[in-house]
């Protein structure tokens, strides 16, 4: 049977709404399942709660679901769309209620219009006309994957090829000729799948560049309540944004601002204080805090007691120390351990947005760096796959299946610079359309 | 004059190919005329005597699930059985015997007289009598006509053969046979595209002469598996071979004497295949290594020949004298006859369609080395697949019976050949089967006899009993996959598993190779109902599932590519933005569907999307 599969129709920034395609033979059951309700009349906008399947009603959103049967879609497959409300989490949310699904996956890119045109629904220079639309909105994004696609990341991915290639034969010799006496009668590519496998990891901790970039760094309060993130905070962003008040446990849920500070995105992560509580909503923010607090790029710990200045710290943990226009007294030995601020007088403010702007430098110096390759998520995905697969190969004894492996590695590799398929030709002559469309 | 004037089906040839044909047609109940230039030779085999190994051994299987002879023939014959890569995984494993040469023969004249719908004929074709475009009947060349409705030629390495022994021409196709001029220059005036290719053979060995004592002894497997399922028993006393090795005094003589060689003083041009190369190749290439290993085969139980596989020769008869007088063990040898290197033509098999009817001639159909490819085996399985297709034309349904490349070995090699011809010559290997683990020896069966009983060529008595082993199958499947046990439980089968909590089913616990198949079944009586045929089979489908559920998805779409019908009077030249390169190699293969297309080196993915553009504006217009 074939896959289903979905994509994020909208570009995933931040917007009222997003659309969500789902195409397939499973479309009808899927909404079924997640909507837990009868299928809306065909083609006709219909309201509908989205809960997660076998949650027990958990809601993932509400909003506009269109049912389109076959052949009257976009791809001639029976396909829903979902009107979801906008950004990354209720995004996320239908990403894994949809994968739960058997023979549910994301969409390959351009495979919509692929399926379109087995399907007759449309031809390709109708398919292409639609995709120099899209990119003549994203103009810059495009000439951002060409010189990619130029420079940094076929090169390595070429080359990484070659060498799975070498080892697929060494292992298809060891088969195909173990009873002529010139060929080993099993082989060791151990190392150099090894080696293959770290290069590997390495590409893909560049993708943290690309989001750095792409959408800002990271940067969390974390501290006892009543510190005075808050006032940080404000003071920072120069609005009066987080409800400052001198009860602990004001801020239950994180709040979040943006600067733009010497040509670089900042977000700024204001958080509920960690704290012991009995408070159900307040618990339910330092959940949320301790979450924010692990995809983090910098932490900003902060404290308004220099005796209660923690002893030990992570390395992205930065320890700031508030309110030194109350003390007189600060200041002995402390210098180099913490940044000391006045959320009141603004003093020391700058010093954290300095060593913020010098922590950037420092993480994108990588990205900056042309030998090095730079993923977008997509990218990233197929060489995580990659990975898997050499992993999977590096465990396993019998070459017939170790070759299977390094077959599905090449392909990986191959999706991501767009070669020919042999099992996939058509998925590769529309790899150069945006994911779904 | 001859007393034969009409027939249903002719086959020319009585090589491998030759007899498979003539066996599958005769079993559709179809008049079969069989062909030859020498009716003793019918079933010989010209190289080695030896049937089957890595791939190949999986072909060999692939005819007997269809009902074929091979099969059974080369375990009648057989003096030596052997699974190559016995310490590997079921799917690359190749059962291949050493045969007997006589007995083998014996076997395949045998099968052949069985049939009473296959007469004989000794004669040599000159000609094919074709009239617009469909083909007619044969001329010989004592100027008798015969009748039929379609042909299949199988005539080898006969057209235009010239054999090279140092510097010695002899026109021929194998030794001591004469090769067939005329018919050559008959197809060359069809305007087929045709090719010239070349193989060798090592010199053969009087047993008398060699010092066995001193060679190591390579036995075969002390429990044989037989090539056919109708097999119970080995019916021959067995036999060993011997090794010997090259040394470096051996490759001084032959690296002196390279200029000797046709291969390397010009009289021959033609293409060899790389993985067969002949010793002076071996010297030339790899002249680093110190040794060559020489495998000692026996001829037959009571042949007094030897066949030393890995020394295939054309230097002069001296000089492999010499050269094998250096090897150890081999310092008397006396050679019966001398290693040679033979030249012939072959047709493009690109201008065949997966039935190996030629495309532009109806009812011609064209199978076995005169296709490009080279081994018994490769023949025998095009043999199956022409013959089949000739007597399905006698019946005016069009019913084709076309093998996939996603189900057996012998579609891989037709869809290879028809889509990117034979530079060199075709032998299969695993590696070209991308569904490998799907396509094994051990389930030939389960893959091809439902299509052969479904086109009438698969003997009754062989219906039952598959009918009976695929129940077992799904029945013992269908127990196992009830039970499911816990990892405690599992440890008194002798697994050593992760301890996740899970219950695993008896079915995915059969994969484990460390499963004590005795306390399995003292638990589990059921099994005891099924007879171990089944239980292996059941293991190895076990151990491969996940990849085998993988690999069906991608047939799935593979297969999604086939529908995408390309019509048959496409005009490539018509075609906007095709590149001359993607151009030609569209002419010459004319591919029926986009899967193939994509298969044809040179043919780009832009390529691809122009001719799949083209052809959805075509279809719309007809519709």
């Amino acid at each position: 049977m074939q896959n289903t599969i979905f994509a994020l129709a909208t570009g995933n920034q931040i917007a009222a709404l997003s659309v969500i395609r789902v195409s397939g033979e499973d479309s009808e059951r899927i909404l079924k399942k997640l909507t837990l309700k009868s299928t809306p009349t065909e083609r006709l906008l219909t309201l509908r709660n989205f809960y997660f399947p076998k949650s027990n009603k958990k809601l993932i959103d509400r909003c506009l679901v269109v049912w389109m049967p076959a052949p009257r879609s976009y791809t001639g497959e029976d396909s829903i769309e979902i009107y979801s409300h906008g950004g990354d989490a209720v995004f996320q949310g239908f990403f894994s209620a949809l994968t739960s699904f058997p023979n549910v996956r994301y969409a390959e890119q351009g495979e919509f219009s692929k399926r379109a045109i087995i399907n007759g629904k449309t031809d390709l220079v109708k398919a292409e006309a639609v995709n120099d639309l899209i990119n003549a909105l994203t103009e810059k994004q495009r000439e951002l994957a060409i010189s990619q696609f130029n420079s940094g990341l076929s090169i390595p991915i070429m080359k990484w090829r070659k060498e799975i290639i070498k080892c697929m034969s060494l292992v298809e010799a060891s088969i195909d000729f173990s009873d002529e006496s010139d060929t080993p009668e099993s082989v060791n590519i151990t190392q150099e799948l090894s080696i293959l496998r770290e290069q590997i990891k390495g590409a893909i901790k560049n993708k943290d560049y690309y989001e750095l970039v792409n959408k800002g760094i990271k940067v969390v309060f974390k501290g006892k309540p009543n510190a005075g993130k808050s006032s940080i905070f404000n003071s920072i962003l120069k609005k009066q944004k987080a409800i400052v008040s001198n009860t602990p446990g004001t801020t239950r849920d994180f709040i979040e601002g943006q600067i733009n500070f010497k040509g670089h995105a900042i977000i700024f992560y204001d958080t509920a204080g960690i704290t012991k509580t009995k408070d159900n909503i307040e618990r339910e923010g330092i959940r949320r805090t301790r979450k924010l607090l692990k995809e983090a790029d910098i932490i900003l710990n902060i404290t308004e007691d220099e005796n209660y200045l923690p002893k030990s710290h992570g390395k992205k943990e930065w320890l700031v120390l508030n309110k030194i226009d109350k003390s007189k007294k600060i200041k002995k030995n402390l210098d180099g351990k913490a940044i000391l601020v006045s959320a009141k007088t603004g003093e020391g403010l700058k010093d954290i947005l300095q060593k913020i702007h010098k922590e950037i430098i420092k993480k994108t110096k990588k990205f900056n760096d042309s030998k090095n390759i730079i993923l977008n998520l997509r990218q990233a995905k197929e060489l995580e796959e990659a990975k898997l697969s050499l992993t999977k190969a590096l465990e396993e004894k019998s070459e017939e299946i170790i070759s299977e492996h390094l077959r599905q590695a090449n392909r990986s590799l191959e999706r991501i610079i767009g070669n020919i398929d042999v099992e996939e030709v058509l998925g590769n002559i529309f790899s150069s359309f945006c994911i779904g469309k | 004059m001859n007393m034969i004037k009409l027939a249903d089906i002719i086959v020319i040839g009585g090589g491998h190919a030759g007899v498979e044909a003539a066996s599958a047609a005769a079993r559709t109940g179809a008049q079969v005329l069989l062909i030859t230039m020498d009716k003793n030779n019918i079933g010989s085999m010209s190289c080695n005597p030896a049937i089957g190994g890595i791939g190949k051994g999986h072909i060999v299987r692939e005819i007997d699930a269809m009902g074929g002879i091979m099969a059974r023939c080369a375990d009648r014959a057989s003096i030596q059985f052997k699974v190559l890569n016995a310490s590997k995984g079921p799917a690359v494993r190749g059962p291949r015997c050493q045969a007997d040469r006589s007995l083998y023969k014996k076997a395949i004249n045998k099968e052949i007289a069985r049939h009473k719908n296959i007469k004989i004929l000794n004669g040599l074709v000159e000609s094919i009598k074709i009239e617009r475009g469909l083909c007619k009947g044969v001329e010989l060349n004592d100027g008798g006509f015969i009748a039929s409705k379609s042909i299949v030629l199988t005539t080898g390495t006969f057209l235009n053969g010239i054999i090279h022994i140092g510097s010695k021409k002899i026109s021929s196709g194998r030794i001591n046979e004469s090769s067939s001029v005329g018919l050559g220059a008959f197809l060359k005036s069809l305007g087929l595209p045709m090719a010239r290719l070349k193989t060798g053979t090592p010199p053969r060995l009087k047993k008398n002469s060699i010092s066995f004592d001193f060679l190591e002894r390579d036995y075969g497997d002390i429990v044989p598996e037989f090539f056919s399922i109708d097999s119970t028993k080995a019916y021959n006393e067995q036999l060993p071979c011997h090794m010997a090795w090259t040394n470096r005094e051996t490759h001084k003589i032959i690296k002196k004497s390279l200029s000797k060689s046709p291969l390397y003083n010009g009289a021959i041009a033609s293409r060899g295949p790389r993985y067969c190369p002949s010793i002076e190749d071996k010297i030339k290439r790899f002249y680093d290594r110190d040794r060559h290993r020489i495998m000692l085969e026996p001829e037959g139980l009571n042949s007094d020949i030897i066949y030393p596989n890995g020394i295939s020769t054309s230097l002069p008869v001296e000089i492999q004298e010499r050269f094998l007088k250096s090897i150890k063990g081999l310092e008397n040898v006396k050679i019966a006859q001398a290693g040679y290197a033979i030249e012939y033509d072959h047709i493009d098999p690109r201008a065949l369609k997966k039935t190996l009817e030629l495309k532009n001639i109806d009812n011609l159909f064209f199978a076995g080395q005169i296709n490009g490819t080279t081994g018994y085996e490769e023949a025998a399985g095009q043999g199956l697949i022409a013959g089949l297709n000739a007597a399905l034309k006698l019946d005016s349904f069009g019913k084709e019976c076309e093998l996939d490349r996603t189900e057996s070995y012998i579609g891989v090699m037709i869809d290879d050949l028809i889509t990117r011809g034979a530079p060199e010559p075709y032998r299969m290997f695993t590696s070209r089967a991308e569904y490998r683990l799907y396509l094994r020896a051990d389930n030939a069966d389960l893959r091809l006899s439902d299509k052969a009983e479904k086109f009438n060529i698969l003997p009754k008595e062989r219906k039952e009993k598959f009918l009976k082993y695929k129940q077992d199958i799904n029945n013992l499947k269908n127990q196992c996959k009830k039970v499911a046990i816990t990892h405690n439980e599992s440890k008194k089968l002798n697994l050593n598993l992760s301890a996740d909590g899970k219950r695993r089913t008896l079915y995915e616990l059969l994969g484990f190779e460390n499963l004590d198949k005795n306390k399995l079944v003292n638990k589990y009586i059921f099994f005891n109902k099924y007879d171990s045929r089944v239980f292996n089979q059941l293991a190895i489908q076990s151990k491969y599932e996940t990849h085998l559920i993988k690999q069906k998805a991608s047939i799935f779409s593979y297969k999604q590519d086939q529908r995408v019908k390309i019509p048959k009077n496409i005009n490539y030249k018509e075609i906007g933005g095709l590149s001359s390169e993607s151009c030609q190699a569209l002419e010459l293969a004319r591919p029926t569907d986009l899967a193939s297309a994509a298969k044809i080196p040179g043919v780009t993915a832009a390529a691809l999307s122009s001719v799949l553009l083209y052809t959805k504006k075509k279809v719309k217009k007809v519709v």
